[in-house]
């Protein structure tokens, strides 16, 4: 050895780690993954984008992290931009905010606005009698009947847009969400209401390809046109669905965050967030009532006079209508004994004090054109807009 | 705990859905994280340090793959270096903590029984720039290969080889032109830590 490598190693002899700074320290991580768990499920999803309304945090991490795990807080970025454009190309730079009379305007009526930002439901929990797989497999065959030719894709691009419409309650009031997107995932969010925090509230933000953009099944992450290869035979998708969950549906049932809440709450997400063919929800749907533990919780009544049935599973609480097989909202449960966020009451949704939080899904549906703010904000957004790189999403066996 | 039988590589994909498995990333990985901020900071404050490494290293998981080595102390030796300097900005004089943002050379010194030691320890670090002290130090403390130390800094390996060569040569140039007869006060260092 040179006399460095000497020199080193005798600078380098370090204690071993005490048994008491193991145990504490495992205790202080276990308390952060609760919290973390609390948060993950959405936050991972494309739907957790919407419920912030559009305004994004953006963990940019290096595809071999080290030094580009400098951020060690999650690096937010929240870039507020005019919905006018200007026709030159912009500097870099923070954007002008949104002035409200540059706001589009939604597209349903004017009264419709007022309705949604007092929305309120109601959970009829002494009515049961049912399965919740009688009641997913009704809401799949009204679902099933809209369904056109055997051909068709599973995601549905046949309009250029995708528009939806949803209002999150929490700590006793609303925030609205408008998001409007286009195929390759480019799109506008817009926030009205400010009850679920978010500087978002009452402005436009664009929203780019590449920030969490894939589909999720269970815990396995598909890219659009992976979906688009999944089977609508419920049998033959049954198989793939519980194979993303990587262990058995049934190892982890006692927990609030198990595979089979995984699972059921990604269904929710899927059908709730992207232009699926009826053919498709109908498979996932009679696939959904096949997944373990799912409990019927009451009737469903909300402050748009629809009704449906409430299931349960984990952390979730889900309603949907077996009439129609429209999915009218989905409740994330606070958890006992895990405060939500540390404590700490953030612009995040899921932190507002009594951690609960539940979003109506208003509309979703395909639309051949966008407000001309709207399209405008989404072509400002393609051209300026940083494109959050991804690292590969891991390929499942379809 | 389940989840005993991932990889590292697995743990890093699922973590991002499945936080709870850092807690097997922490029973394997917890004593080396413990060694590498024990040797910059020293062991009273590692013992503190090493939750916070792994609790931040739970809010940059998304989207880690391991090095192709399959480990994932070279990422979490990356977030370590973070909270070090965090660590040590909050508790140094400002002069001192942006000298030498990732070493408390105290706690170094602690280490080495005799004054010219660590003067020599000193001067033939004290060269080198932070990142290239920090690549000879991955390979000497933490037992890295350069290409692991490459993606700790997130570098590339070409460039960790060369820097890595580079900090090799000075530390041993700036090592010969201090006084004293290293390799003997070295062997008289370990004989007497050995008698002890």
């Amino acid at each position: 050895m040179s006399p460095l490598d000497d020199l080193l190693d005798s600078a380098g002899r370090v204690p071993d780690f005490s048994r008491e700074g193991m145990r504490s320290g495992l205790e202080n991580l276990d308390a952060a993954i609760a919290r973390a768990s609390a948060e993950q499920t959405v936050a991972r999803r494309k739907a957790a984008r919407r419920w912030w309304g559009g305004w994004r945090g953006v963990t940019v991490i290096g595809a071999t992290a080290g030094i580009a795990v400098a951020a060690v807080v999650a690096a937010t970025v929240i870039r507020p931009v005019s919905s006018t454009p200007p026709k030159a190309a912009p500097q870099a730079g923070p954007a002008p905010r949104v002035t409200a009379k540059a706001k589009p305007k939604p597209a349903a009526d004017p009264g419709a606005a007022v309705a949604l930002s007092s929305m309120s439901y109601t959970i009829d929990t002494t009515t049961s009698g049912t399965t919740a797989a009688t009641v997913l497999d009704a809401a799949a065959t009204a679902i099933g009947k809209q369904a056109g030719t055997a051909q068709e894709p599973n995601v549905d691009w046949s309009k250029p847009y995708f528009h939806t419409v949803q209002v999150a309650t929490c700590n006793g009031g609303t925030t609205t969400y408008n998001v409007w997107q286009t195929r390759t995932d480019d799109g506008v969010g817009q926030a009205t209401g400010g009850a679920c925090g978010g500087p978002g509230a009452g402005g436009m933000y664009p929203i780019t390809a590449g920030f969490a953009d894939f589909y999720g099944l269970g815990n396995q992450p598909l890219t659009q046109s992976q979906v688009d290869q999944l089977p609508t035979d419920p049998d033959k998708l049954w198989p793939l669905l519980e194979g993303f969950d990587g262990d058995s549906l049934n190892s982890d049932t006692a927990s609030p965050h198990s595979n089979a809440s995984t699972l059921f709450q990604s269904i929710w997400n899927l059908i709730t967030s992207e232009p699926l063919s009826p053919a498709f929800s109908k498979a996932l749907l009679e696939d959904a009532a096949k997944i373990p533990g799912v409990t019927v919780e009451g009737k469903y009544t909300d402050s748009l006079g629809r009704t449906g049935t409430t299931l349960h599973i984990g952390i979730w609480t889900m309603a949907i209508d077996t009439a129609t097989g429209q999915i009218l909202s989905m409740t994330q449960n606070a958890i006992p004994g895990v405060p939500i966020c540390g404590g700490k009451v953030t612009a995040h949704s899921l932190c507002q004090p009594g951690g609960s939080s539940t979003m109506v899904y208003v509309s979703a549906q395909p639309v051949a054109s966008v407000p001309k703010e709207v399209a405008a904000m989404i072509a400002y957004g393609q051209a300026h807009e940083p494109k959050v790189s991804m690292a590969p999403v891991p390929s499942p066996r379809l | 705990m389940t989840g005993d039988q991932y990889s590292d590589g697995e743990l890093l994909a699922r973590l991002p859905r499945q936080p709870e498995l850092m807690g097997v990333l922490y029973e394997r990985h917890a004593q080396a994280v413990f060694r590498y901020l024990a040797r910059r900071a020293g062991p009273p404050a590692a013992e503190d340090l090493v939750s916070e490494v792994f609790i931040a290293a739970l809010s940059a998981s998304s989207r880690v793959i391991a090095h192709d080595s399959g480990s994932a102390l070279p990422w979490l030796y990356g977030i370590a270096l973070n909270v070090l300097r965090r660590h040590l900005r909050g508790t140094r004089p400002a002069h001192e903590a942006a000298t030498d943002p990732g070493m408390d050379w105290d706690a170094v010194d602690a280490r080495l029984d005799a004054w010219a030691e660590r003067g020599r320890l000193r001067a033939a670090l004290a060269g080198l720039s932070e990142s290239d002290r920090e690549l000879l130090l991955l390979v000497a403390w933490e037992g890295l290969t350069p290409t692991e130390a490459a993606a700790a800094l997130d570098i590339t390996q070409t460039v960790a080889r060369s820097r890595l060569h580079r900090a090799r040569t000075r530390a041993m140039k700036a090592l010969r032109s201090q006084p004293g007869r290293g390799h003997n006060v070295v062997t008289t260092l370990h004989a007497r830590r050995d008698a002890s």
